[in-house]
């Protein structure tokens, strides 16, 4: 991981507000493994995730100078990634509400007796449904209420809830599932 | 036993510190579209720099050609086989200076050739020195009908004007005669030359070339195209939730037709009727649902089923508290005011030369609205017309100054081209922000003189 001063990001920051090249390069080069982690949980594909890169870093370097250096810049571009991966996904296709009824959010506990890699895990969210997805990766990876999230997705409170009831159900069964494929495969060893 | 764990923190322990490095081509491409972006914005202003540079360059190689074919000298005698209405000869100037008055006397040196160039001075003896060599010029012409041509006379030519001794020559080469008739005129050739190089110190001689030609000529009439955008880049006058957000001006296709009087050989009064158009759009706008916040556009009428509101970024990005409803994070507005201009404007001619004349431009414009629109631009929604301002003015002024070129293709018509920077003074009623409209246009047409 690329460590970047307090002092020298600023100063790269306020480069970037004069457009200059190598302060964009330097702000791409510390800041682009994160966000297209980030673009990965949020998209469907690396195809994906490379497009909501490109458009996120664009929109960064747009708005730079509207950063205000008082919250984290990591914070800041962060919020702006996961912004343009939901307008990505209204672009593609309008979010339809999925209310399958509703769902307890209840805790899902799965198995925890073999290590999952996390390209495994990955693979997984990516499989999801779209707004399975987002909700999963807005509540539970990147925190945010389910107030916000109905906002962010113009869906009800209730239908976050239940979205992410789904996803976790969804992702149990996905984990145990390979889970048993890995048992059997080392019992034929 | 089995050991059962949260899904939501087996993600979370996972995800913590996940990193992946994209594919090292993706900077090229992010790099080339910044590029491109840079691009669009200077389009305009390329294209209408290298216009005025080109036109700029052209002008100057021409006036340099012109002065270098010039063979500026001390008098000298030339010979030339053609009359150049550019270069005086003696002739013409006897004729204009005493067509009357014993002119009679210099009318001898009819038949010759020969012409005096001369360098134009301020200074007296520069003046007495022309003066002089006209007049020794003068009387070896009539000397040579009387003698046949003598080579010692070139030489008494220089030696005069060498010397200053005019008399002393004169008295020398000319019969007593002709001396008498020179002495009599001689004052009155004086003041008459004075007065003619007085006329010549003024306006330069070259001021004549074009005016000779269309001396009766006071009216012309342009049709004209121009090429137009707003030099403003800030301040957003569209609404007050975005007045931070940046602006750019469109390119815009003007016409129109302007008609001129010439006041004098220096002064041109002008007017017409043309269309301006101005269009400029408010960049990095947040589309919201009207639902989600309690601001409403105080500067946009919506249209009817138009709900939405605006934003700027930083107010999303930096309030954690507040939540909106988000239709589009990037969209832009572009606001769009066509107005019907009548401009009066002063030309004053600053360069003239055989083709190509110069004049400084200034003046004001009134300006009626025709058209009041904003359309919002989005990738989530598409180009949709959402209202009109309702903080514009329908009558507005604006002071105009600029330069004008002209390049003579026939006696009657010109090839034109003018940029202008006009200034609008009261476009908006209320709520513009500070955003005073700065509109920049590349004029040009073909003038009709008649």
């Amino acid at each position: 991981m690329k460590i970047v001063s307090h002092i020298r990001l600023n100063e790269l920051i306020n480069n970037c507000c004069q457009n200059d090249p190598s302060a964009q390069a330097k702000i791409y080069q510390f800041f682009a493994a994160k966000l297209f982690a980030l673009c990965l949980k949020y998209s469907q594909n690396k195809e994906d995730a490379e497009d909501v890169l490109q458009d996120s870093f664009l929109m960064i370097f747009k708005k730079i100078k509207q950063y205000d250096h008082k919250g984290s810049f990591e914070g800041w571009i962060k919020r702006i990634t996961i912004n343009v991966a939901l307008q990505k996904h209204r672009q593609m296709s309008q979010l339809r509400v999925l209310r399958q009824g509703e769902l307890e959010n209840e805790i899902v506990y799965v198995e925890n007796d073999q290590e999952i890699g996390i390209d495994v895990l990955l693979g997984f969210i990516q499989q999801l449904p779209n707004q399975y997805r987002l909700v999963f990766n807005l509540y539970v990876l990147d925190r945010f209420s389910h107030k916000k999230i109905g906002e962010m997705l113009q869906i009800s409170e209730g239908t976050s809830k239940s979205n992410l009831s789904r996803a976790r159900l969804i992702l149990k069964e996905k984990i145990t599932e390979y889970q048993i494929k890995n048992q059997k495969a080392s019992h034929v060893r | 036993m089995s050991d059962k764990k949260n899904i939501d923190h087996l993600f979370q322990e996972k995800f913590q510190h996940f990193e992946q490095q994209p594919n090292p081509e993706l900077w090229y491409q992010i790099e080339s579209r910044l590029q491109r972006k840079n691009k669009r914005f200077f389009s305009f202003w390329w294209i209408s720099s290298g216009a005025a540079i080109l036109i700029v360059g052209l002008f100057i190689l021409y006036t340099q050609k012109n002065k270098s074919n010039e063979v500026v000298v001390d008098p000298i005698i030339t010979t030339s086989p053609k009359k150049n209405p550019q270069q005086e000869t003696p002739k013409d100037f006897f004729q204009k200076t005493s067509p009357t008055e014993k002119g009679e006397v210099f009318i001898t040196g009819e038949q010759e050739k020969g012409k005096i160039q001369y360098k134009k001075r301020n200074d007296h003896t520069g003046s007495e020195k022309i003066l002089k060599s006209r007049i020794a010029h003068t009387v070896i012409k009539n000397n040579e009908q009387k003698k046949d041509n003598s080579p010692s006379i070139s030489g008494e030519v220089d030696q005069l004007v060498k010397t200053n001794e005019v008399s002393e020559v004169i008295k020398k080469k000319i019969p007593s005669a002709t001396i008498t008739s020179l002495s009599t005129t001689k004052d009155s050739l004086k003041n008459q030359y004075t007065n003619q190089q007085k006329k010549e110190l003024t306006p330069h001689q070259d001021d004549k070339s074009l005016d000779m030609n269309n001396k009766d000529k006071k009216w012309s009439v342009r049709p004209l195209i121009a090429l137009s955008t707003m030099a403003n880049t800030s301040n957003s006058p569209t609404d007050v939730a975005i007045r931070n957000n940046n602006t750019f001006g469109n390119t815009a296709v003007n016409i129109g037709i302007s008609v001129s009087y010439k006041l004098s050989n220096r002064f041109i009064l002008q007017s017409g009727v043309l269309t301006q158009k101005i269009s400029f759009n408010t960049e990095n706008v947040v589309l919201l649902n009207q639902f989600s916040t309690t601001n409403t556009p105080s500067s946009v009428s919506l249209r009817s089923g138009i709900n939405y509101s605006f934003s700027e970024r930083t107010d999303l990005v930096n309030s954690a508290s507040e939540t909106y409803s988000i239709v589009d994070l990037d969209a832009e507005l572009n606001q769009a005011m066509h107005y019907i201009e009548i401009p009066i404007e002063a030309k004053y001619r600053i360069a003239n030369s055989k083709k190509i004349r110069s004049h400084l431009i200034g003046g004001f414009s009134s300006l009626f609205l025709q058209k009041n629109e904003i359309i919002l631009l989005s990738d989530v929604l598409g180009r949709v017309d959402i209202g009109a301002a309702n903080n514009l003015n329908s009558v507005n002024f604006s002071g105009n100054v600029g330069l004008d070129l002209d390049y003579q293709i026939s006696s009657n018509l010109f090839l034109n081209v003018n940029p202008m920077l006009k200034v609008h003074l009261n476009t908006f009623s209320r709520g513009s922000n500070g955003y005073q409209p700065y509109f920049i246009g590349v004029y040009s047409g073909i003038t009709y003189q008649f």
